[in-house]
């Protein structure tokens, strides 16, 4: 298996993030067509990141998620106790309802396959519970930066 | 707020759009004063990113959902106490994802069993375009390729689940982590170059 151009590989990585800079890209086109060990990791680069990648979420769920903040401030118990807004947002649920019951049809998603080991994965990884800190937001902010979960 | 006491037939259009140019640090400041309303255009700037990220730890669409919810609500009870100190620029976009992704992550470390896939619609491949084997082998390599997501290294993992499920820039994902944008884009190259291999070896099998 031959290697990428070691000055090239950053820009074929770059432009499968999306960042590659528009004056790059012309350089790198024509790099392209005469380079195939470039040309072969541009497309493994490519296959790799589009296998990675979730497919996006079906209509069901984005629906189910959009309505997700009147549910989670009823968790929260704000929702209950405030009567302001009340109309407005009964006027949103039902919205919401109505978007879920047009697309429900579709049926649901089938999420099907095999399921990694990540038992293995996070075997040694801490907790992270903002919530029990009285720390000031500059360094509550640095520990969740800090909170390593892996043991990598 | 001035827009909401505006008159009694104000609308939830023109509640939105007076908040649209507030800052995410004025809004969680006033929900946390006690009004709703700047909850939800939290939720409205940021629930398809914090869902994004926490999808490929979930087993289920229901699973996502929830911690989309848990990710909000940790993140709002975590800077309860500190957003006054903050002020309006407290940054809770990086501070959502940030707790969003150390969620989702805990949320699969403390799942015992798993057996179904992290939210994945492989109906989308069933669409007649391709010989079943072919699916079935795409199917096989998908899930080599996002174990092996999984297992990247922390701060591999935590880029590129931030640029291709959450759909940060690298800028974004940069501050959202704390570390300079080559940094970031470094770690991006590393784990991409990573999968690059896997898929390049799985090729080369007989």
């Amino acid at each position: 298996m031959s290697h990428a151009c070691p000055h090239f590989e950053p820009l074929i990585l770059d432009r499968a993030g999306g960042a590659l800079a528009p004056g790059d890209a012309a350089r790198l086109d024509r790099h392209l067509a005469g380079c195939a060990p470039c040309r072969e990791q541009a497309e493994a680069v490519a296959l790799a990141l589009s296998l990675a990648a979730l497919p996006p979420p079906s209509d069901r769920e984005r629906v189910a998620v959009a309505e997700g903040a009147r549910n989670a401030l009823r968790h929260d118990g704000r929702l209950r106790s405030r009567r302001r807004f009340g109309g407005g947002i009964a006027i949103a649920l039902a919205a919401s309802v109505a978007l879920f019951l047009a697309v429900k049809d579709r049926g649901p998603a089938d999420p099907g396959w095999t399921p990694p080991d990540l038992d293995a994965v996070w075997a040694a990884t801490a907790a992270s519970d903002p919530d029990a800190t009285e720390e000031p937001a500059e360094v509550l902010f640095a520990e969740l930066q800090e909170v390593d979960l892996d043991a990598d | 707020m001035a827009e909401r006491e505006s008159g009694p037939g104000v609308s939830l259009r023109v509640l939105e759009g007076g908040r649209a140019a507030e800052t995410d640090g004025a809004l969680l400041r006033d929900f946390l004063a006690g009004d709703d309303a700047p909850f939800e255009e939290l939720w409205r700037r940021h629930h398809a990113a914090v869902h994004g990220l926490v999808r490929r730890y979930a087993r289920s669409p229901e699973d996502a959902k929830d911690l989309t919810q848990r990710a909000f609500l940790r993140a709002v009870s975590a800077a309860r106490r500190t957003v006054r100190r903050a002020g309006d620029d407290f940054p809770f976009r990086a501070w959502l994802l940030r707790i969003s992704a150390n969620l989702g992550k805990n949320h699969a470390r403390d799942e015992a069993r798993w057996r179904r896939a992290p939210v994945a619609d492989v109906d989308d491949l069933a669409d007649g375009s391709a010989p079943a084997d072919e699916l079935l082998l795409r199917r096989e390599r998908e899930r080599r390729v996002k174990e092996a997501v999984l297992r990247l290294p922390r701060r591999q993992r935590e880029v590129l689940t931030l640029r291709i499920d959450a759909g940060l820039t690298f800028a974004e994902v940069a501050r959202t982590l704390g570390i300079a944008e080559g940094n970031a884009r470094v770690h991006f190259h590393h784990a991409a170059r990573r999968l690059a291999e896997l898929v390049r070896a799985e090729e080369g099998e007989p």
